[in-house]
Parts: C-alpha cells; sequence; structure tokens
C-alpha cells in the first residue's frame, strides 16, 4: 500500500458517512482521482454498505415481543412482591 | 412511596386503547421515561421496549446471523436491562447503554459458538495488493456484478467470516449509522480503536468477497 493511500484510509468511514470535514473530504476526493485502487475501495465498501443495510431489515417477529413483555411483566411482578415482603419486614422490626 | 404499576399493557398493541395513549406517550423523552421507570413504572419501561425493539432485534440478528440466537439475546438484552436499570447513571443515553448490553450478549453467544481465530493485533495478509490488481483488470467492477445477482448469500459469507469484535464494529458504525464516538462509548475502546477496527474490516470484508469472486470464477 503507498503512503499516499495510507494516509487517507483512517478518515475513510467517515468520508463513507458523510461525516468527514469539508477539508478532509477534499483531501480524500483529491487521491480518489488519481488512485484506481482506493477509488474501488471505496466503491465497493458503498455497494457492500448498501446492500448490508437491506439484508434482514426486518421488524421484530410478533410471537417474539409478545413473549419478552410477558417475561417483563413477570420481572415486574416478583419486584412488586420483594419490596411488599421487605416493608412487611420493616414494619415487623419497628414493632 | 411510588406505587407500582404492574401493567405493560401497551397502546400499540391493544386495538381498544390505540390513539390517545400513543400521542400522549410520543412526545416523551427517552431520559424521563428512563426515571420514571426507575421509579418502578413498568408502562414506562413498556414503552422503552416498544421504541428499541426494532432495533435490538436487527442489530441482534445481524450480530449473531441465527434467528434463534437473535431472539435469545433480544430478550436477555431487555431483562438485563431491567434487572440493571438502577445501576444506569445516565451519563450515556438510554439507547447507548442498551445497544452495549445486546452487542456484549450478542458477542458472548458467538464466543460460545466457536473461538476467535484472528487476533486483533495480527497484520492483516498483503493478499489486498494482489486482489486491487486483478480487480483493476477488470473493465467493470466484478464484485458490483457478484452482489447485484446474489447479495444475500455472498455477504452473508462474508460477514460470517468476520471475528466478532470486527463484525460489531461494522454493523454499529455503517449499517446502524451511529458515530465513531458512540461506537467506541458502545464498545468501550478508543476512537482510535475503532477507526483501526473499520479500516481492517473494510479490507477484510473487500478481500472475502473477493476470494468469494475469485473461486466463482473458477467453478464456471
Ligand atoms: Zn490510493
Amino acid at each position: 500500500m503507498r503512503r499516499a493511500c495510507k494516509a487517507i484510509l483512517g478518515s475513510l468511514s467517515d468520508y463513507l458517512e458523510g461525516e468527514a470535514s469539508e477539508q478532509v473530504c477534499n483531501k480524500i476526493e483529491e487521491h480518489l482521482k488519481g488512485c484506481k485502487m482506493c477509488q474501488m475501495h471505496v466503491d465497493n465498501m458503498r455497494l457492500i454498505i448498501t446492500m448490508y443495510k437491506r439484508w434482514r431489515d426486518v421488524d421484530i417477529p410478533r410471537a417474539l415481543s409478545l413473549r419478552i413483555e410477558q417475561v417483563i411483566a413477570n420481572e415486574i411482578g416478583r419486584l412488586s412482591r420483594d419490596r411488599k415482603a421487605g416493608s412487611r419486614r420493616a414494619r415487623r422490626r419497628k414493632k | 412511596m411510588q406505587t407500582l404499576k404492574q401493567d405493560l399493557h401497551s397502546a400499540s398493541t391493544c386495538a381498544d386503547c390505540s390513539g390517545g395513549v400513543m400521542v400522549a406517550t410520543q412526545k416523551v423523552s427517552d431520559e424521563a421515561l428512563v426515571k420514571r421507570a426507575k421509579r418502578g413504572d413498568g408502562s414506562a419501561f413498556g414503552e422503552l421496549m416498544r421504541r428499541y425493539q426494532n432495533k435490538i432485534y436487527r442489530l441482534a440478528r445481524r450480530m449473531t446471523q441465527t434467528d434463534e440466537d437473535a431472539e435469545d439475546v433480544v430478550q436477555e438484552a431487555f431483562v438485563k436491562a431491567f434487572r440493571s436499570l438502577r445501576g444506569f447513571r445516565e451519563k450515556s443515553r438510554f439507547s447507548t447503554w442498551l445497544y452495549r448490553i445486546t452487542v456484549n450478549l450478542a458477542l458472548m453467544k458467538l464466543r460460545k459458538r466457536k473461538p476467535e481465530v484472528v487476533s486483533l493485533d495480527e497484520p492483516i495478509s498483503t493478499e489486498e495488493g494482489k486482489m486491487h490488481r486483478e480487480l483493476e483488470d477488470e473493465a467493470t467492477n466484478p464484485l458490483e456484478r457478484l452482489l447485484e445477482r446474489e447479495s444475500a448469500e455472498v455477504l452473508d459469507a462474508a460477514v460470517e467470516a468476520l471475528p466478532p469484535a470486527y463484525r460489531a464494529v461494522f454493523i454499529l458504525r455503517h449499517v446502524e449509522g451511529l458515530s465513531t464516538e458512540e461506537t467506541a462509548r458502545i464498545l468501550g475502546i478508543s476512537v482510535a480503536a475503532v477507526k483501526s477496527r473499520l479500516h481492517r474490516t473494510r479490507l477484510m470484508l473487500q478481500q472475502k468477497l473477493f476470494h468469494y469472486l475469485r473461486s466463482q470464477t473458477k467453478r464456471r
């Protein structure tokens, strides 16, 4: 890998996400114009990211969502019972 | 003392009372819901769950790559979040905290499945030079053609081959679109480490896809 390529690689993630500063963007784009290798890498990554975002882009299954709600409801119930038991113990200690 | 509301009953899942409640809860911030949930308000935690369950499910599925493991991870993540909510000091956003729990659970699942073969400090082989040279020979980008043809299968294989720690960084930063800083906070590593892992992940992904491409060409 050439030194010039290495110099831009660190900022490439920001560049791909459109979050690099204008100065960094210019530097990268200037390099890409003259470097087919890096241009290819950028193109490939854009493609991979776009495809990957589409992949497995589904909502949580309804059955799972309901099951988790039930599990959490049980947790809340347990917590509530623990608290009540705790305050009963505290009252008994006072007497 | 605040009474404990036991109902997780949600407006969004109940046909009888959707509408009004939803509108009322829509503008409540995560922070406010966290505070209410900490005081024992079950419906506030239910609302947080509804806000994040799809995101958490997608993250878990992309990390574990199987439906079964993803379902376990999501359930464990919410139970863990519920149980440790009192210890959440709200120095980071709730979503960051929840993502962190989820990623850690997913990484644990992956660790149980098979040992991480590539060390994080191990340099990547320099096949990339060769790869680029071969890619350059083609008039049009062969990777593009490959992904157009069979994207799901190919990407599955490429991501599967990534060591879990790299997979996490790639998914959080590029798929979930989180900032480098937030990705670092979720994974508990430095910004510099995120950047270097991302760079290596990009090269690994491209290399994997290229190998796949080459084996395909040979087969034909
Ligand atoms: Zn270059």
